[in-house]
């Protein structure tokens, strides 16, 4: 798995509220959890990889997640994800220069406009399926997304 | 001094003064005075304003004003006469504006209240047309085809991306059919006529990942661009007038542009992607070819393989073979 997607995975928890993250993609997976058996430091992140079937486990490994087919998140206690419905470059704004649709702690109502989504020059604007305030935004400007991929976390009110 | 003008005012004033020069013949200042109701003073200055719009009016002494060249004004009645698409007859709805912003914008604006779907919006002039990502498409009054079509698909279609190519193929088939042009396609979209930019497509869309799903084809096409306006934008163009093989008119082209988008759609909607890869494939100019596939921040060079299924570029990069989903095409001069 990419490294760079276990840090992004660090980095969400951190700055969100959720407790326990764990992805599947393949056979690997990986667990990110906030519940640190060996550190008192308060909201420490303890990282846990493993790759099956040779399953090599860091000490302090949580038990080895189930087999999942394709990517898929599992959130202990997590708000709305809004999901990337195409392929494509990921913009937080209409246009260069102007200001994004949508920041972090902003409320939104459902069928706001949260981003556009660029796939072979069809500029999809994504409307938010959710009422709440944007706790993340997950995805960078101008970087490309996947289908599926957790675009937004969303605080359902 | 004359009082102020209201906005809806000029607005019928430049479009009477300009529907009476369309014919490029000489009209006085003071015939156009006494029509409009206006001192000559007064014409004066909207014939100055014109110039706005891109359209270039001669003042000679003596005679009063003329326009560098007629024009054909875009007429509904004219365009809805010449449909040939049946359904769209029936079921669609044409406006066409004389100046806006952006048809592609007014379209999008509508959502997520109104229902856009089979409505065709075109304008003379737009003070604000877009191409991709803040870049502009220059059109002077009257001098292309400025058309945004309306769209909802009850779900999101497969491969939706690839309606990108497809609109390419109808805009394609439009130009062959109204004035016999042989046009190629660039990846994903643009339509080209002997290696110049003839035309080009911005999609827009919006929806939720489930449920309906509302797309707005925008498309510009050039006609006639004076020489002028040809040097001034910075990438290579040409217009249908400097390439048609017969005659034509601005509303039949109008007209054959809406009908081929509206049946593609109707195609796309049932058959999907694959019922246009053929066609696609017989316009690729750049298949063969050496280029270079520009992003943001970075680029690549290789030889342009085709396209995949699903409408995505495929590049031979150094023996490696990749597809991509954007990017900018561009040919290697040289090599």
């Amino acid at each position: 798995m990419d490294i760079r997607k276990v840090k992004k995975l660090i980095e969400m928890l951190e700055e969100s509220n959720i407790a326990e993250i764990e992805i599947h993609e393949g056979e690997e997976s990986v667990r990110v959890s906030r519940h640190s058996t060996v550190s008192s430091a308060a909201g420490a992140v303890q990282t846990v990889t493993h790759v099956s079937p040779s399953a090599q486990t860091t000490p302090g490994a949580a038990q080895p997640a189930a087999g999942n087919n394709g990517g898929s998140i599992e959130q202990a206690s997590a708000g709305h994800v809004v999901k990337s419905p195409m392929v494509g470059i990921f913009y937080e704004a209409s246009s260069p220069g102007k200001p994004p649709f949508v920041e972090q702690g902003q409320k939104v109502a459902k069928g706001d406009i949260l981003c556009v989504i660029e796939a072979m020059k069809i500029m999809n604007q994504v409307e938010s399926d959710a009422t709440g305030v944007i706790t993340r935004i997950m995805a960078e400007n101008g970087n490309p997304v996947e289908y599926g991929q957790p675009l937004f976390i969303i605080r359902e009110e | 001094m004359a009082p102020d003008l209201t906005l809806q005012r000029v607005a019928d004033l430049r479009r009477g003064i300009i529907s009476t020069l369309a014919d490029g013949k000489f009209h006085s200042g003071a015939v156009l005075a006494e029509t409009f109701g206006l001192s000559r003073t007064a014409i004066w200055k909207q014939i100055h304003s014109l110039a706005a719009y891109g359209l270039e009016v001669y003042t000679v002494p003596g005679r009063g004003y003329r326009i560098a060249e007629p024009l054909e004004l875009l007429d509904r009645n004219a365009i809805i006469s010449a449909l040939s698409d049946a359904w769209f007859k029936k079921h669609g709805t044409i406006e066409v504006n004389f100046e806006t912003d952006s048809t592609n914008h007014r379209l999008m604006q509508r959502l997520p209240g109104a229902d856009i779907h089979a409505q065709a919006l075109m304008a003379e002039f737009q003070s604000a047309g877009r191409g991709r990502r803040g870049t502009t498409w220059v059109s002077p009054f009257a001098s292309g085809i400025i058309l945004s079509l309306g769209w909802r698909f009850e779900s999101t279609p497969q491969a939706v991306a690839a309606l990108s190519l497809a609109a390419g193929v109808a805009v394609a088939d439009a130009l062959s059919q109204s004035a016999g042009l042989v046009t190629r396609l660039k990846w994903p979209n643009d339509i080209l006529c002997l290696g110049g930019k003839i035309g080009g497509i911005l999609i827009e869309s919006r929806g939720e990942t489930t449920g309906p799903f509302n797309v707005v084809i925008g498309v510009g096409v050039n006609v006639g661009l004076s020489d002028g306006v040809i040097r001034a934008i910075r990438q290579p163009v040409t217009d249908v007038r400097r390439n048609a093989s017969r005659d034509f008119t601005r509303n039949q082209l109008a007209a054959d542009l809406i009908g081929s988008l509206a049946s593609m759609l109707r195609r796309f909607e049932r058959y999907g992607f694959k019922s246009f890869i053929n066609s696609w494939r017989e316009l690729d100019y750049f298949q063969g070819k050496e280029a270079e596939l520009i992003f943001a921040d970075r680029k690549v060079r290789g030889t342009v393989e085709g396209i995949d299924d699903n409408g995505l570029l495929i590049m031979d990069l150094q023996g490696k073979r990749q597809s991509f989903s954007h990017g900018e095409l561009s040919l290697r001069l040289g090599v």
